[in-house]
């Protein structure tokens, strides 16, 4: 798995890359927790994500977490067909804003977009 | 141009409670899925990418469109949340969106159109401003905004209508069928006005069809029945004998039993609604409506007999396998073949009867049905089934053939053996006869016959 993370206009973004599985979640929860204290506003841009399983599922669910409760949140921009059956079945594209572009995931954060 | 598809499920609860089990997006109207209708508009309309976007699962609905390469459209499937107004949705799509004309068909409506009307297919040629039809087919031309937009008819060439209950579902499809079926690409067969016809739909001589009628595919109807006229039959429909069935919608893989009449009336599984009233019933009584198993095959007692069956075999071939049929079989390997064990296309390697009928030997065992010994093994372990489809060799045509079936569970012994003289290349047939008249009495008999016949005429 691929970790980059950079920030954009006070919006951390994290390039999540490769195979999100039960032997890199662990990498990225404790990579999550290396870089949270930057800001509490999250884009996880799975572009080159191919792949995620039910425990890289419950990794991105702990960050979701870790950042509501610090009054935050979690974007995912680019999600691909295949991780995105696993929100289906697992129907966490409920509590996901899911955005098919990284500009209109950063956007959503300067335009307030729950007040849409 | 593209077009954006919101699929949400805010105005869609009358179908989950009126047809359970089903995506309500694949209510069928005049057999055909309301989803279909807007992927017809969008082809009419030279549109080739559409995006499905779901605030529930996208699931049902990629299952059954996946790429959209039927429909000469390619098709791409998000999520949204619940909570998602069409602005939200649009703006967690803006890749999809922008840079393009679009066309947005914002949650459930039928919309009316025309395909012999050329004017409906460039009815937004030309247009540099938002367009909304009644909030539910919004037109956006590229680089324009999802806002200041203005209301048009567009001359009534698209018309986006309400149906919000079975009343209104009745009355649309009634209205498709009767008086507007030349506008849309209708499903099935059609040589002659107001009549379209499924593939392997049964009826006896005694049946009578009346038109304006639309049969789906696979559907039986038994003696004495009389089907229309205004009537959509949906696919795997079994109407028993004596049964009257006029102005009423029968929908896919439903039962209705003997000695009744069907007037204007919706039949879903075990529910019957009126289609005038709305109202709606639930029947217990299996004799009169129910939901037709796609599989007997798969219920606990058929598989249960079909197991003690199998280790009863297994009992009683065993010496003589041990003596002739091992032998012949480790000398013989060529004997054998691939053998298709589901739709998608699992082999399992056994002995070919065809094959062993070039040898005296072979014949011999073939009389006892000892080729079939490896297999009881695999019936016991739930691998076969000891009666169920015909076992087709791994060939690309018995590919298609077992994908097209509505069931496959292949077994040791089919309908195919228990009858002598079978017509060659009716494989399909046979098929969808026990496919949709099975049941364990019925195994039993395949297995009598077909072991009869074994012994009997070295079939």
């Amino acid at each position: 798995m691929n970790l980059n993370y950079y920030s954009k206009n006070s919006v951390g973004v994290l390039e999540i890359g490769g195979r999100l599985d039960a032997y890199s979640a662990p990498e990225l929860k404790s990579y999550f927790d290396s870089i949270s204290s930057n800001t509490t506003f999250y884009i996880f841009d799975l572009k080159e994500c191919e792949f995620i399983d039910s425990t890289g599922l419950g990794t991105i669910v702990a960050c979701l977490k870790s950042a509501s409760q610090n009054g935050g949140d979690i974007r995912l921009a680019q999600l691909q067909d295949k991780p995105r059956m696993v929100f289906d079945i697992t129907r966490a594209y409920k509590i996901f804003h899911i955005f098919d572009d990284l500009d209109a995931a950063l956007a959503s954060y300067e335009s307030g977009f729950d007040s849409f | 141009m593209r077009c954006l598809i919101y699929a949400k499920s805010s105005d869609t609860q009358w179908v989950k409670d009126s047809f359970p089990g089903l995506e309500p997006y694949l209510l069928k109207i005049v057999n055909k899925p309301l989803l279909e209708y807007y992927l017809d508009l969008a082809s009419l309309m030279k549109i080739h990418q559409v995006r499905i976007a779901s605030d529930t699962s996208v699931k049902e609905i990629e299952k059954y469109f996946g790429t959209g390469s039927k429909w000469g459209v390619d098709i791409s499937y998000t999520l949204s949340r619940p909570e998602d107004n069409l602005k939200s949705v649009y703006l967690k799509n803006l890749s999809f969106c922008k840079d393009t004309d679009l066309i947005i068909l914002n949650g459930f409506f039928f919309v009316e159109y025309d395909r012999n009307r050329d004017a409906c297919s460039e009815v937004f040629k030309n247009r540099d401003s938002c367009i909304e039809l009644g909030k539910r087919l919004i037109f956006i031309p590229q680089g324009a905004a999802l806002s200041d937009m203005h209301s048009d008819d567009l001359d009534g060439l698209l018309v986006p209508r309400e149906f919000q209950d079975n009343v209104s579902y009745y009355k649309l499809s009634m209205d498709i069928l009767i008086n507007n079926n030349k506008k849309y690409v209708l499903p099935g067969y059609s040589n002659e006005e107001n009549a379209f016809y499924g593939f392997n739909f049964i009826f006896p001589h005694s049946c009578s069809i009346n038109k304006p009628i639309m049969i789906g595919s696979n559907s039986r109807f038994l003696e004495h029945t009389t089907i229309g006229p205004n009537t959509i039959i949906g696919d795997n429909v079994i109407i028993d004998q004596n049964t009257d069935v006029s102005d009423s919608i029968i929908l896919d893989n439903t039962y209705v039993g003997a000695d009744l009449e069907i007037k204007q009336k919706i039949f879903y599984h075990n529910q019957i609604i009126s289609g005038l009233s709305g109202e709606r019933i639930q029947i217990q009584d299996n004799m009169i409506i129910s939901q037709v198993e796609q599989g007997i095959m798969a219920s606990f007692f058929n598989i249960f007999v079909q197991r003690m069956f199998s280790l009863v075999m297994i009992l009683v071939q065993l010496v003589p396998w041990i003596i002739l049929g091992l032998p012949y079989s480790l000398l013989f390997r060529s004997k054998r073949v691939l053998y298709l064990l589901d739709k998608r296309g699992t082999t399992i390697r056994l002995l070919c009867p065809e094959k062993m009928r070039d040898h005296l030997f072979g014949r011999f065992l073939l009389r006892f049905c000892l080729d079939k010994f490896e297999g009881l093994f695999l019936s016991v372990i739930g691998k076969l089934y000891l009666v169920g489809n015909h076992l087709f060799p791994d060939s690309a045509p018995n590919r298609k053939l077992t994908r097209d079936l509505s069931a496959y569970k292949p077994g040791i012994f089919s309908l195919v053996d228990s009858i002598v003289g079978v017509e060659k290349g009716y494989d399909e047939f046979y098929e969808l006869e026990y496919i949709n008249n099975c049941s364990t009495r019925d195994n039993i008999k395949i297995l009598f016959k077909s072991i009869y016949n074994r012994l009997i005429h070295g079939k």
